[in-house]
C-alpha cells in the first residue's frame, strides 16, 4: 500500500530544490525546523495580534494572512529560474527581514491591511520554507510538518506561561 | 540560529548580514527593555479602547506585565483621583479597576457602588461572583453584606500574581475572606448542586470599534442554557445580577433584547410570564461625557422584590442623582422596575418588540448560535469579506494560470482547496463547542490548536499505513465520535472525554490531506496543493463564523463532518487502487 515517491526525480523536476545548502542530519531535519518555526512565530503573532485588535478582527487578519501566504507560495511560481533560485536560498534572511518590520509595524499602527500585507509576506516565506521539503513521502510530510508544528506551539505556550514574567 | 543553520547568510552581501544583526540586537535590547504598553503607539483613540491607546502619565503608571497562557495581564496604578486605584488589563482589555480597601468601608457614589445596587441583601448570603474583576466585585458584597460567604469564579490567574506583590495587598480582598475557584463559570455551576443567595456576572464586552458591528465575545457561559444553569443555582429569594456594555441607540437595546429574551427563554413558562415583575433594568456611565460607555445593569429575582429592596434601590437612585452634577458624576438612569413606575416598553409591548426586531437582531443567544452581541445580519464589516474573497480570487487565478503550464493534476486543486476549507473549519467549529467556554481569545484559540496539531500529524503518518478494515472502522468510530458530539452537553462532560472525543476526529481529519497529496506524481503538483489547501483554510473561518451565525452550530457541524467523511471514503479508494 505504501507508495514510494521518487525524491531524486522530483528533486531535479521541480528545480525547487534544493535550495538551502541543509547541513543533512536526516532528511525530515530542514522540515521539522521550518515548520517549528512557522508554528512558533504564528503563535507569537496571535498573541500580538489579540493584544491590539478586537477577536474578530484578529481571526479575519490571521486568516486571511493564511491565504495571502498561500498566494506568495504560487507566485513565486512564476518567477524566472534564476531569480527563483537565488530567491529561495535567502529565504531564512527574509523570514528575519519580514518579521523584524513585521514588530516594527505592531508598535507604530493598527491598519488592518497594513498588518495584512506584512504577515502574507512573512507566512508566505515560511510556507515556502516548508515546501521546499514537499518531495517528501506526503504521509511522512504532513506528520513531520505537524509534529514540528506542534512542538513550536507547544514551546511558546510554555515559554510564555513559565519564562516570560514581567517582561 | 535558523539562518546559522541553514547557512542562508553566505548568499547575502555582508553588508545585509551586519544590519540584520544589527536589527536583531537592537529588537532584543528594545523589547527586553520595555514592556509592550509603552512601546505601542495607538494614532488614533478612537480606533481602539485596547491597552494601546492607553495613555501613562505620572499620577496613572504601569506597575506589573505579566505574561501568562492567556496573553498577559498589565497591572496599572493611578493616584491621580480621590483614591487610589488599581486597574488590571488583560491581553489589552480593561478586566477590573479596585479601590483601595479602606474605600470600601463607606462607598458613595464611586465607581463600584455604582456598578452593583445596594439591595436588602441577606447577612451571611452564599454569593458567587464570575469573574474576579481584580477583586472589586468581592469587596463590594464585604461592603453591602454582613458576614458574606463569597466564591469568585476565575479562569485568569492573575489574582494569585497580584496577591504575590506587597504593593497591591491593600487593594485587594483579605486573603482567606473569600473563596477562589479557577474553573470556568459555567463549569462550576453545572457540575454543583449548591444553591446561592446572590450570582453577579458580567456579561461581556463588546466590540465598539466596528460600529454598528458589536459582536466582540462569543462564548458559551451567556447563552440561553448557560442561563438557565444559573438561575437553578439561585435561591427562590436569591439575586441574579447582571451587567454588560450598553452602547446608545437602536443597537444598545437590540443587546438588551438579546439579554432579557435569553433570560425569558431560560426560565420556564409562569416564571417567563412573570418577568417583568421581577427584573430591575438601569443604565449607568461613570462620567457625564456624552459620549461615555453605557453599561447595562440587569437584577432577576424569581420570588420578586421585597419592600426594603425597592426602598434601598430608590434611595440609591437618589442619592446618585442628588450628588452627581451636571459636568461630573456617574450617570444612573433607570430603564425598568418591578413596580411599574418605569417600564421598559421595548422589550416589554409586543408591539414595540416586534418593531425592534424587524430592523435589528434581537434573537435569542443559543449553545448552537452563541454570538452574542451579533445584533446585526453579518458578523462583520463588508470590507472583511472583500478583502478575504479578493485574495481567494486572485489565488484561483493564479492556480489556474499556472496550471496551463504543466500541472498534471490540476482538477484536484479544488478538491485541496475544499479539503482546507474543511478540515481548517472544523478545528474552528470544534474549538466553539467544546473550548469556546474558557472564553472566546485568539490565544486560546491557538492553545487549542495544539490538539489538532499533534494528533493530525498522527492521523497523517498513519494515512499510508491503513488497511481497509482500518478504515471501515475509524469512519464507524469517527461517526459515532461525532454524533455524540452533536447531541450530548460537552460542558457537562469531563474535560478529558472531551479531549479524547477531540482526538479522534483530528486523527481522522489529519489523514484526509495526504491521501489527496499521494494523488500527485510531481513535487510541482503537491506544492500547489499545498497552497490550495492552506488558501482554502484561511478563507474557512470567515465562512464559519457567517454560517455558524446562520445555520447554528448543529448543522454546520454536521455538514462539515458529512463531507470530510465523504473525502476521506473517496481519496481513500483512489489511493487504495494505486
Amino acid at each position: 500500500m505504501y507508495i514510494a515517491i521518487n525524491v531524486r526525480y522530483d528533486y531535479y523536476y521541480l528545480s525547487l530544490m534544493p535550495p538551502i545548502d541543509f547541513v543533512y542530519i536526516s532528511k525530515f531535519t530542514s522540515l521539522f525546523f521550518a515548520a517549528f518555526l512557522s508554528m512558533f512565530i504564528f503563535q507569537l503573532v496571535t498573541r500580538l495580534t489579540e493584544y491590539v485588535f478586537m477577536f474578530h478582527q484578529g481571526v479575519l487578519l490571521l486568516s486571511s494572512a493564511l491565504v495571502g501566504a498561500s498566494l506568495a507560495l504560487v507566485g513565486v511560481l512564476f518567477l524566472p529560474q534564476a531569480y527563483k533560485a537565488y530567491y529561495l536560498k535567502l529565504l531564512p534572511l527574509l523570514v528575519m527581514g519580514s518579521w523584524l518590520v513585521y514588530l516594527v509595524i505592531f508598535v507604530t499602527t493598527q491598519s488592518l491591511v497594513i498588518h495584512f500585507v506584512i504577515l502574507t509576506i512573512l507566512f508566505g516565506a515560511l510556507f515556502l520554507l516548508i515546501t521546499q521539503n514537499i518531495h517528501l513521502p506526503p504521509n511522512q510530510f504532513t506528520a513531520v510538518e505537524l509534529l514540528g508544528s506542534f512542538i513550536g506551539a507547544a514551546g511558546l505556550v510554555l515559554l510564555s506561561f513559565f519564562c516570560l514574567r514581567n517582561g | 540560529m535558523y539562518i546559522l543553520y541553514t547557512k542562508a547568510w553566505q548568499q547575502a552581501w555582508p553588508i545585509v548580514n551586519v544590519s540584520l544583526g544589527g536589527l536583531v540586537v537592537c529588537t532584543v535590547y528594545i523589547f527586553s527593555t520595555f514592556s509592550l504598553p509603552e512601546l505601542i503607539t495607538c494614532p488614533d483613540r478612537s480606533q481602539t479602547y485596547k491597552i494601546a491607546c492607553i495613555d501613562t502619565n505620572d499620577t496613572f503608571t504601569l506597575t506589573s506585565s505579566v505574561a501568562n497562557i492567556s496573553g498577559r495581564s498589565d497591572v496599572f496604578i493611578n493616584t491621580g483621583s480621590d483614591s487610589p486605584r488599581l486597574s488590571v488589563y488583560n491581553s489589552g482589555l480593561h478586566s477590573g479597576t479596585s479601590l483601595v480597601r479602606e474605600a470600601y468601608t463607606n462607598l458613595s457614589q464611586q465607581y463600584h457602588d455604582v456598578e452593583i445596587p445596594p439591595l436588602a441583601y441577606a447577612p451571611g448570603s452564599k454569593v458567587a461572583a464570575a469573574g474576579a474583576s481584580t477583586g472589586s466585585n468581592v469587596l463590594t458584597f464585604q461592603s453591602y453584606i454582613s458576614y458574606p460567604d463569597i466564591t469568585v469564579v476565575e479562569i485568569d490567574t492573575i489574582i494569585s500574581d497580584l496577591y504575590q506583590e506587597e504593593s497591591y495587598i491593600n487593594f485587594l480582598p483579605e486573603v482567606g475572606s473569600f473563596a477562589l475557584v479557577y474553573q470556568d463559570a459555567r463549569t462550576f455551576f453545572e457540575t454543583r448542586d449548591t444553591k446561592f443567595d446572590v450570582i453577579s456576572m458580567m456579561v461581556e464586552s463588546v466590540n465598539t470599534t466596528l460600529a454598528p458591528f458589536v459582536d466582540e465575545s462569543t462564548s458559551l457561559v451567556y447563552t440561553t442554557e448557560a442561563l438557565r444553569t444559573y438561575v437553578d443555582a439561585l435561591d427562590t429569594d436569591g439575586y441574579l445580577l447582571l451587567q454588560q456594555f450598553h452602547i446608545s441607540g437602536e443597537l444598545g437595546d437590540a443587546m438588551i433584547h438579546k439579554v432579557l429574551g435569553s433570560l425569558e427563554a431560560a426560565l420556564d413558562p409562569a416564571a417567563a410570564a412573570a418577568l417583568q415583575e421581577n427584573i430591575i433594568l438601569y443604565s449607568y456611565a461613570f462620567s457625564a461625557a456624552p459620549d461615555a460607555q453605557r453599561f447595562l445593569g440587569a437584577i432577576y429575582k424569581p420570588d420578586g422584590f421585597s419592600v426594603a429592596d425597592t426602598e434601598q434601590f430608590t434611595t440609591w437612585i437618589d442619592k446618585n442623582n442628588t450628588r452627581a452634577s451636571v459636568t461630573s458624576g456617574a450617570r444612573i438612569t433607570v430603564l425598568h422596575t418591578p413596580d411599574g413606575t418605569q417600564t421598559y416598553d421595548l422589550f416589554f409591548s409586543d408591539n414595540k418588540r416586534a418593531t425592534l426586531a424587524a430592523f435589528s437582531n434581537t434573537s435569542i443567544i443559543t449553545d448552537d448560535k452563541p454570538f452574542r452581541h451579533l445584533v446585526t445580519t453579518l458578523p462583520f464589516p463588508r470590507q472583511y469579506y472583500l478583502l478575504i474573497l479578493l485574495s481567494v480570487g486572485l489565488l484561483t487565478l493564479l492556480l489556474a494560470a499556472y496550471s496551463k503550464r504543466a500541472v498534471e493534476q490540476s482538477s484536484q486543486l479544488p478538491v485541496a482547496f475544499g479539503i482546507g476549507l474543511i478540515t481548517f473549519g472544523l478545528q474552528y467549529v470544534l474549538y466553539y463547542k467544546t473550548a469556546a467556554f474558557i472564553g472566546t481569545s485568539l490565544i486560546y484559540f491557538s492553545v487549542f490548536l495544539l490538539i489538532p496539531l499533534f494528533f493530525g500529524a498522527l492521523g497523517g503518518y498513519f494515512s499510508y499505513k491503513l488497511r481497509q478494515w482500518h478504515a471501515v472502522s475509524l469512519v464507524v468510530m469517527s461517526s459515532v465520535v461525532a454524533g455524540y458530539l452533536l447531541f450530548s452537553a460537552t460542558l457537562s462532560l469531563s474535560p478529558i472525554i472531551v479531549f479524547l472525543l477531540l482526538t479522534v476526529l483530528f486523527v481522522f481529519s489529519g489523514m484526509v490531506f495526504p491521501l489527496l497529496l499521494s494523488q500527485a506524481t510531481t513535487s510541482e503538483d503537491r506544492l500547489l496543493m499545498y497552497a490550495s489547501n492552506m488558501g482554502g483554510g484561511g478563507a474557512a473561518t470567515i465562512m464559519v463564523i457567517s454560517l455558524h451565525a446562520v445555520i447554528g452550530w448543529v448543522y454546520l457541524f454536521s455538514i462539515l463532518f458529512g463531507i470530510l467523511m465523504l473525502s476521506f471514503i473517496y481519496l481513500f479508494y483512489l489511493f487504495s487502487k494505486r
